[in-house]
């Protein structure tokens, strides 16, 4: 009566590096390079330089968060930069008429907007049947729109409890708040991610919409939950960026979307949805934080920093493409019964 | 042995079909009863009622005796009742032990908050998997297993629910002989348990040896329900069929001419295998068997749309080569798809812009469209098959579906083809629309044209047809002149039963 092993099964373990694996193989070559020819702790690795990468990767990790589980169900979020605007406005705006009030006060109003926001585009989603990506793109412009409409350009002259959040927030004088939140975050969502139904929900609905269907999942209202946590996270996003100066503008979270897309799918989130993990989403994070400042002290020109960017993207990419492929092989059929 | 679920008068219609009337059907405790029918009888829709996918329109369910209310998946998973789905509803990228739990995973608390509780799910399924005396790695991923552990999967899933009621919607459509055999062991030892299944199939062969009962449905409605062991194929066939052959197939006796199209050996992998065929001219040739018998991929590998493995085309006794679709149309072959809605029209276009879309030349002068041309090209099909619209600039997607098929038919004639392939030309158009269609078939053939008709109706291949082939899992097993048709022998020879 020993049960007997289907050979099917037996493409586990397959010995191969994984993406993540791969991923994380080149930040530390990239970090060894600079070590070697970027003129050790005294260029790259300066503490404010490092602190500078840190906090990018922060804010890009923490908007990752919501965009991972929205990719992951096949979907897409673009309005993640208006978004971020928008908060940064409202806090700011808080904060200049409020001089007397502590930051903290601050965020509680930034998760309110960013979750009231990020859940309407769902609930549009839901309600009118809309593709994520044309409602975004859609509501990019009216959050936008909104905000110049408001406001003429920039809120200025804002004082030290607007800055504290970056330059003061400090943990043991060195690392920034952004950095401990979202190093939080990351254990909080590795958590989440291996221990939750609800993430479990999203898998299913970005491999098989109908299929999730069938197994009771309610997708509009496990959809617009999962807009509502990535916009509540914004609003650290928000803070981190637009504290680092007493002048926040209308457009500080202009393009940030399209960095944070690239970390998920660099990090090995499937683009068109279905896998994706957390971990890989805050490596990819990491990566695109180092490049930029990473190319200024080897000395190339600022102006690759997008062209390597998007080749790096690009290859990404093109590698899961090819771990597809070859996954298209190992399909075999049998199935055994023991007695 | 009592019945644990009855259904009572169930109705449900979709916009312009009446998918179920007056539908009735029990199962007892323990018991493997099979529901059979024809493609489109409704079986699948039923089953569908009862896992709570689609609410019925009217009637009732009762579980062990209780009126139960299944308004939603969930529902029916908490009153015992799984189903497993002939296109699986599994989820590719995850592993089989994420699957078997999707959204009722066991959780425990953990500082007062929910957590997967992975131990438990992994004892429960060990005890599923030793219950079915199957093994698996349950931490692969479902792309990577083949279709016959995915149905394994698929009854697992069942158990985790503890289903006293497992519907199984075709289970061996994509399996081996000896993975059939498993699969009916597994059967058995769930049966014994006292768990009652719904046993969805069209292999005759299948029901008589697994099942208990029989119950055969026909246009959605209850036919018969008879103990396997006091019926026959026979009977069961008779049952499914149960039609009369209407009398408006205006059959227009024309003289067949000689061989215009041969196909001699032509084959495609496993679904294609040594198809001889021929069609005279003026001819009109059906094409019958159940769906997935290789009938659509034939019309494709006639049309070029995809590639031969082996055998020879031959037009008017040449030999010809046909690569893509557009080599088909200049050799005088055009195809009219089933899902018109995919292959056939440009839904969001004008009658006229489809009809002359395939011929956008012929209608253009320099490079650009000469609209006065055009709409008089469309206006003459109009005219000449009875299209329903307000004029040529009507949308096709406002048409009805016959008069969408009209356009489909108008289009391809207007190519001056020597001969058409149909596939379902009748399919979800209604009584009225059919009967045009038949007709305009008919004028079709009075000019000359030859016919090669793939349709699921028996009726309708046998009132139009001069002569009808029956394919079977990618062979043709039988050929049928018009006199000596019936659709008895049609289906036993579709079902594979000869």
């Amino acid at each position: 009566m020993k049960p007997q092993s289907v050979g099917a099964f037996s493409v586990r373990g397959r010995g191969r590096l994984k993406g993540e694996g791969i991923l994380g193989l080149l930040i530390l070559a990239i970090l060894l390079l600079l070590y070697i020819f970027g003129g050790g702790t005294s260029g790259f690795f300066g503490v404010q330089n490092i602190v500078n990468v840190l906090r990018v990767f922060s804010y890009l990790f923490i908007a990752g968060i919501g965009m991972t589980m929205i990719i992951i169900t096949r979907n897409i979020d673009i309005s993640y930069g208006a978004v971020i605007s928008v908060i940064a406005i409202v806090m700011a705006a808080i904060s200049k008429t409020n001089r007397h009030l502590p930051f903290y006060a601050f965020l509680p109003v930034g998760m309110l907007v960013g979750m009231l926001l990020c859940g309407f585009n769902a609930w549009m989603m839901a309600t009118f049947k809309i593709p994520s990506m044309v409602i975004t793109l859609a509501t990019t412009q009216i959050y936008y729109g909104a905000l110049l409409l408001f406001l003429d350009g920039s809120i200025y002259n804002l004082r030290s409890n607007w800055t504290w959040f970056t330059f003061k927030a400090n943990l043991f004088n060195y690392i920034p708040l952004s950095v401990v939140i979202a190093l939080a975050l990351l254990v909080a969502s590795i958590l989440f991610f291996k221990y939750s139904r609800f993430v479990r929900r999203l898998y299913a609905i970005g491999n098989n919409r109908q299929g999730a269907v069938y197994a009771g999942i309610n997708v509009n209202r496990t959809m617009i939950i999962t807009y509502v946590i990535g916009g509540a996270l914004l609003s650290f996003s928000s803070a981190t960026l637009a504290t680092q100066g007493s002048r926040v503008t209308c457009t500080v979270g202009n393009n940030v979307e399209m960095n944070v897309i690239a970390a998920v799918v660099v990090g090995g989130t499937s683009a068109v949805g279905g896998s994706g993990k957390i971990y890989g989403t805050a490596l990819g994070a990491l990566l695109l934080a180092i490049i930029s400042p990473a190319l200024a002290y080897v000395n190339i020109n600022t102006y690759f920093t997008n062209l390597v960017t998007g080749a790096i993207i690009v290859i990404a990419v093109a590698t899961s493409a090819l771990k597809n492929v070859e996954f298209r092989f190992g399909k075999k059929s049998r199935i055994e019964t023991r007695r | 042995m009592s019945d644990i679920l009855v259904l009572d008068r169930i109705n449900k219609s979709f916009p312009g079909v009446q998918a179920l009337k007056d539908m009735s059907f029990s199962i007892r405790e323990g018991e493997v009863h099979a529901i059979c029918g024809e493609n489109g009888a409704g079986k699948s829709t039923l089953m569908k009622v009862v896992s709570g996918v689609y609410a019925q329109d009217s009637g009732d369910i009762y579980v062990r005796g209780e009126k139960a209310t299944i308004k939603n998946p969930i529902d029916a998973f908490e009153k015992g009742i799984a189903i497993m789905y002939q296109e699986t509803s599994l989820f590719n990228e995850m592993t089989i032990l994420e699957n078997l739990f999707l959204n009722h995973e066991p959780t425990k608390k953990v500082l007062g908050v929910p957590v997967i509780d992975h131990r438990t799910m992994e004892k429960k399924v060990d005890e599923i998997l030793r219950h079915m005396n199957v093994s698996m790695d349950i931490n692969a991923k479902v792309r990577d297993i083949g279709m016959a552990q995915k149905q394994l999967v698929e009854i697992a899933k069942a158990l985790t629910f503890d289903a006293k009621i497992l519907i199984m919607d075709e289970p061996t459509a994509s399996l081996t002989e000896r993975e059939v055999t498993a699969l009916f062991e597994i059967i058995r030892t769930l049966k014994n348990e006292g768990v009652s299944i719904v046993y969805i199939s069209h292999r005759l062969e299948e029901i008589f040896e697994i099942c208990d009962r029989v119950t055969v449905i026909r246009d959605g409605e209850f036919i018969s329900c008879r103990e396997t062991s006091e019926t026959d194929k026979d009977r069961l066939v008779a049952d499914m069929v149960g039609r009369e052959v209407g009398s408006y197939y205006p059959k227009a006796n024309t003289d067949v001419g000689g061989v215009l199209l041969e196909l001699d050996g032509i084959s495609q992998g496993n679904v294609l295998r040594d198809i001889r065929l021929s069609v005279r001219r003026g001819e009109i040739v059906g094409l019958s068997g159940l769906s997935g018998s290789g009938r659509t991929e034939l019309a494709h590998a006639i049309c070029g749309f995809s590639k031969l493995d082996g055998g020879e085309i031959r037009i008017e006794g040449r030999a010809v080569k046909i690569e893509n679709y557009r080599k088909a149309m200049e050799m005088g072959i055009v195809y009219v798809s089933e899902d018109r809605a995919k292959y056939g029209l440009v839904a969001a276009m004008s009658i006229r812009g489809n009809i002359s879309l395939p011929q956008i030349k012929s209608v253009s002068r320099r490079g650009f469209i000469d609209f006065d041309r055009e709409r008089r090209m469309a206006e003459e099909a109009i005219e000449a098959f009875g299209i329903k619209a307000q004029g040529p600039d009507f949308p096709v997607e406002n048409l009805s579906g016959g008069n969408q098929q009209k356009v489909s038919v108008a289009r391809s004639t207007a190519l001056r083809p020597k001969i058409m392939i149909l596939d379902e030309p009748t399919r979800g158009v209604d009584v009225n629309a059919k009967a045009e269609i038949y007709r305009i078939i008919g004028e079709l053939i009075k000019q000359g044209l030859s016919i090669l008709m793939i349709s699921s109706e028996l009726p309708e291949l046998l009132g139009m047809c001069d002569r009808i082939y029956v394919m079977n899992a990618g062979h043709i097993v039988s050929e049928f002149d018009r006199e000596h048709a019936t659709q008895e022998s049609i289906l036993k020879y579709a079902l594979g039963e000869k």
